[in-house]
């Protein structure tokens, strides 16, 4: 089921770059859809964040993740894995969004059932491109499942 | 992030260990078969010698025991000698003077004899040959007169120490005179030196070594010599006595002859000493006495040591100058290996170090572009944020500077992916095959398409071979000389010729134009990264070019230079290898 437009989408960025996070958050501000960000800076919040542990008992399920790959502690390749590897947030799709141009990190990426690759667009003008199609395609075209409880 | 660049040097050693120890081993080896040969031949040297010993030792022991033989017969016919004389009739009957002459008869007759005699029944000496050298010694004494007239048997006496000079040593012989009846008439007695049985070992001993080379000995049983051949100089010295191991053989197997080897008792050589004993003969029971025969263990060696001293005179002649060389041929040929081995592998080392930091370079530029874009995209994204919400809304100065910002990044960008571009050349280039330069062209022609047409450009070619070399890379060499020609061209439309010549072993290509050309003295500068000779304005472009021009030309083992006047246009050269060389020699250090 898609969202509907009056409950907020809710969008997971992990991210450590302050720079990016802005930029992302000026691209999706112009979005189509109402949508609530969350920002988290390194890759052992963010699992957290997902699990509901700690702070984050009340946290929402993201409708998509948005994930760089280089982040401190736990790097974005590993978040990638073990959300996987979860029953549940397996089915939340995984953007990876990140400077790496690397075949390697492509190929990993893909093998971890990330949902796709993309590697952000030197140019402004670009990176809102990129971003709006982000949202475009996984919030408006895509029929993402229902979030299922716990 | 990519590191793909590899960088492996052979680790392996260049020869197996097993060789290089053997050719290591190589002078041991032959210092060894000398050894051996030289052991072997002193083996059969020692066998040799030990052979010539037995054999010489069996002669002497036959000697001894043919001189120990005769003189039993000698000695037994004395003792039959005087049996008959005991029983001649002169002797017993005749006058003094018959006697006497009868007497001097026998001792002419018969030659051992030194002094013959004869006594009444009183034992009074009565008729004799001559006086006794010395009284009471062989011959005649009172104790032997009184024994023969109560035995009434011969009887014989061996050679004793006495006071007696050693050359009148003799051995006595006597018997009882027995007239009509049985009546007792008196004793006759002979006397025989020992040194009339000299020719005895001179006739039977004779040996055919040599005078001089060997000795005898004739000893009593207890071991007092009575005689030798080398009488010694004190002619009134006592009888020696001696203790030689032939000696105590000698008596321990009586008879048996034999050999030993053993110290000369006075020369202090060594010798090997035949022996013998006499044993007596039928009934006669002889003196037992001991004949050595010696001879000096130089002499018994002499065959061998002459044919030691041939052969090794050869050896050392021949052998041992030539195993020399071989030891010291091997060893020059070893060391000069061990020189070349180190060589290689200080070689291969440099060679490993070069690749090491030729690697390391590249991954330098490799890394400093990747990370160098994360901060700049920063920049310019939030510069570029900056012109777009706030142009027309400050001052014309926050315009102008927001645009230089704007500028200055995106001029950065460009230069870090050319940097890229330029360290990809190494790393990034692909394995060499047979490569038609005609399609190469193609490639750049079709991407230059546009420039192309705008600027009128006419390019011509002609036939261009197939070569060794990396397809994309060919075409972006002449992508980049192409664009080039096209960018510095004159008021005239660019024409551009493209050209291959085969020389000896390499293709020599060259692209020529009618551009605005240069000073020859940038002919250098213009193929190193980011030197330009125009300002932006004019000519747009990073400097990047001619640099990966002249990194893709090393890349496939060519040179690259240009010649050109301003004005007149410019000509680039570019060399590739043939065909038949097909290797990449960039793969050792990539």
């Amino acid at each position: 089921m898609t969202p509907e437009l009056v409950t907020p989408v809710e969008i997971l960025l992990v991210e450590d770059n302050p720079g990016d996070v802005r930029l992302t958050m000026e691209a999706l501000k112009e979005a189509k859809v109402i949508n609530n960000l969350t920002v988290l800076k390194d890759g052992e919040e963010a699992l957290t964040y997902l699990r509901r542990q700690g702070p984050y008992a009340q946290a929402k399920r993201p409708h998509l993740i948005l994930l760089d790959l280089n982040l401190p502690r736990k790097d974005g390749r590993e978040v990638l894995a073990q959300i996987k590897a979860d029953e549940v947030l397996k089915r939340i799709p995984v953007v990876v969004l990140t400077t790496s141009q690397d075949e390697q990190d492509v190929l990993k990426s893909y093998n971890l059932h990330a949902n796709c690759y993309i590697t952000k667009p030197v140019d402004l003008d670009q990176f809102i491109k990129v971003v709006r199609s982000i949202e475009d395609f996984w919030l408006g075209i895509v029929v993402l499942p229902v979030n299922g409880k716990g | 992030m990519n590191t793909a660049i590899q960088n492996s040097p052979s680790k392996g050693g260049f020869f197996p260990h097993k060789s290089r120890w053997a050719e290591g081993m190589l002078p041991l080896l032959l210092i060894l078969c000398f050894s051996i040969a030289t052991v072997l031949g002193l083996y059969a040297l020692s066998f040799l010698r030990t052979m010539l010993v037995s054999e010489r030792g069996r002669e002497l022991a036959m000697n001894a025991a043919a001189v120990a033989d005769t003189l039993d017969r000698v000695m037994f016919e004395r003792f039959g000698d005087i049996q008959l004389f005991a029983n001649d009739g002169v002797l017993r009957e005749g006058t003094t003077d018959e006697k006497t002459a009868r007497l001097l008869q026998y001792q002419q007759l018969y030659q051992y004899y030194s002094w013959l005699g004869v006594t009444n029944e009183q034992g009074e000496l009565i008729a004799a040959t001559g006086s006794l050298p010395t009284p009471a010694t062989q011959g005649l004494t009172p104790d032997l007169f009184d024994v023969l007239r109560q035995t009434g048997t011969p009887h014989m006496e061996d050679a004793r120490a006495s006071s007696e000079p050693l050359q009148n040593l003799a051995v006595g012989f006597s018997a009882p005179i027995y007239g009509a009846r049985g009546r007792f008439r008196g004793v006759v007695a002979t006397r025989v030196p020992v040194k009339n049985l000299r020719t005895i070992f001179e006739q039977e001993g004779r040996l055919r070594y040599g005078e001089g080379t060997y000795d005898w000995l004739l000893l009593t049983r207890d071991g007092m010599i009575i005689s030798e051949q080398h009488q010694r100089q004190m002619m009134d010295s006592l009888p020696m006595k001696i203790e030689v191991p032939s000696l105590l053989r000698a008596a321990a197997t009586p008879t048996q002859p034999g050999f030993v080897e053993e110290v000369h008792e006075r020369r202090g050589t060594s010798v090997v000493t035949g022996y013998a004993r006499t044993q007596g003969y039928k009934d006669f029971r002889g003196f037992d006495w001991i004949v050595l025969f010696r001879l000096n263990h130089d002499q018994v060696y002499a065959p061998v040591d002459r044919l030691l001293w041939t052969v090794g005179g050869i050896g050392f002649l021949v052998i041992l100058p030539l195993t020399g060389y071989g030891i010291w041929v091997s060893w020059r040929l070893g060391r000069e290996r061990n020189d070349l081995v180190k060589a290689r592998r200080d070689l291969e080392q440099s060679v490993a170090e070069l690749g090491r930091s030729n690697a390391d370079l590249q991954q330098f530029a490799y890394v400093a572009s990747h990370d160098l874009q994360e901060p700049l995209r920063m920049v310019s994204s939030y510069t570029q944020l900056l012109a777009r919400r706030y142009k027309g809304k400050l001052d014309t100065d926050a315009d102008e500077f927001i645009a230089f910002a704007v500028d200055g990044a995106t001029r950065m960008q460009r230069l870090i992916q050319d940097l890229l571009a330029y360290s990809r050349v190494r790393t990034g280039g692909h394995q060499f095959k047979p490569t038609s330069v005609d399609a190469a062209l193609g490639y750049a022609l079709d991407n230059l398409r546009h420039a192309i047409k705008e600027s009128g450009a006419v390019v011509t070619h002609n036939p261009l071979p197939t070569v060794m070399g990396d397809e994309k890379q060919l075409a972006q060499l002449f992508q980049n000389l192409l664009s080039n020609a096209v960018k510095f061209r004159g008021h005239e439309p660019p024409r551009i010729h493209v050209s291959a010549k085969r020389t000896d072993v390499e293709w020599l290509f060259s692209v020529r134009d009618n551009g605005i050309g240069f000073d020859a003295q940038y002919a250098d500068r213009i193929f190193v990264i980011f030197q330009r000779l125009h300002n932006r304005q004019e000519y747009p472009g990073t400097g990047i070019g001619l640099a990966i021009c002249k990194k893709i030309v090393e890349r496939h083992g060519g040179r690259i230079w240009v010649e050109s006047e301003p004005g007149k246009g410019a000509t680039f050269y570019f060399t590739i290898r043939g065909n038949e060389q097909s290797q990449d020699t960039t793969r050792l250090s990539e």
